[in-house]
């Protein structure tokens, strides 16, 4: 394919965090973003080392689902003199193995998976709740 | 029926204002150019297994009596 021209203006991205990129230009080589998160919830806060491994949990073990194939017909783009121009691109947050690219290039794979984990301990409220029921 | 085996795509030029986005996040994209392909993944995974009620964590010491 082709590349062609992306022009943005003015770009402002807040905050990139887990994973996230932020690319400005072309790649023929693609971005491959992993992220895996346990994210454990207890009614107290406190936490030993190496409690929670991801192999523990069957849904990091899954395979990932195959692409179809591709179909019989063939598709060819053409984008001469076609270029995207963009005033302003604003984003608050890119987090997750997300991905905002200006430019051209590919394949994109981006892989997410996340366990959330609630502990509640008997005759323990949380603090945030009793924070509240005090108020 | 007729069929294909070929098809065409014509790229215009396009213009936009401006694009105010809140969060991108859990394996999606914002492009803003072009790619052969995407293949993007994301699982969010609650099950029964996931709430435990129970005391797993150490419990705070118990105040000293007399006190």
């Amino acid at each position: 394919m082709r590349s062609r021209v992306s022009a943005v203006g003015f770009v402002d991205v807040n905050t990139i965090s887990n994973a996230g990129v932020l690319e400005i230009g072309d790649n023929r080589d693609g971005a491959k973003l992993n992220s895996r998160v346990l994210a454990v919830q207890r009614s107290l806060a406190t936490f030993g080392s190496d409690e929670f491994r991801f192999e523990f949990y069957a849904l990091f073990a899954r395979p990932l689902p195959a692409a179809p194939p591709p179909s019989g017909t063939s598709a060819f783009f053409f984008s001469a003199c076609a270029p995207i121009e963009i005033g302003i691109v604003d984003v608050t947050g890119v987090s997750a193995a997300s991905h905002v690219r200006i430019g051209c290039g590919g394949p994109e794979t981006a892989e997410t998976r996340i366990v959330n984990i609630r502990n509640r301990i008997p005759g323990i409220q949380p603090q945030a709740q009793a924070e509240a029921d005090n108020k | 029926m007729a069929t294909f085996d070929q098809m065409n795509v014509y790229n215009e030029p396009v213009r936009i204002g401006s694009i105010r986005i809140l969060g991108v996040s859990s394996s999606s994209s914002l492009l803003i150019g072009d790619t052969q392909s995407m293949t993007l993944y994301s699982y969010f995974d609650t099950p029964p297994e996931s709430v435990i009620v129970g005391p797993l964590a150490p419990l705070p010491a118990l105040p000293e009596e007399g006190e």
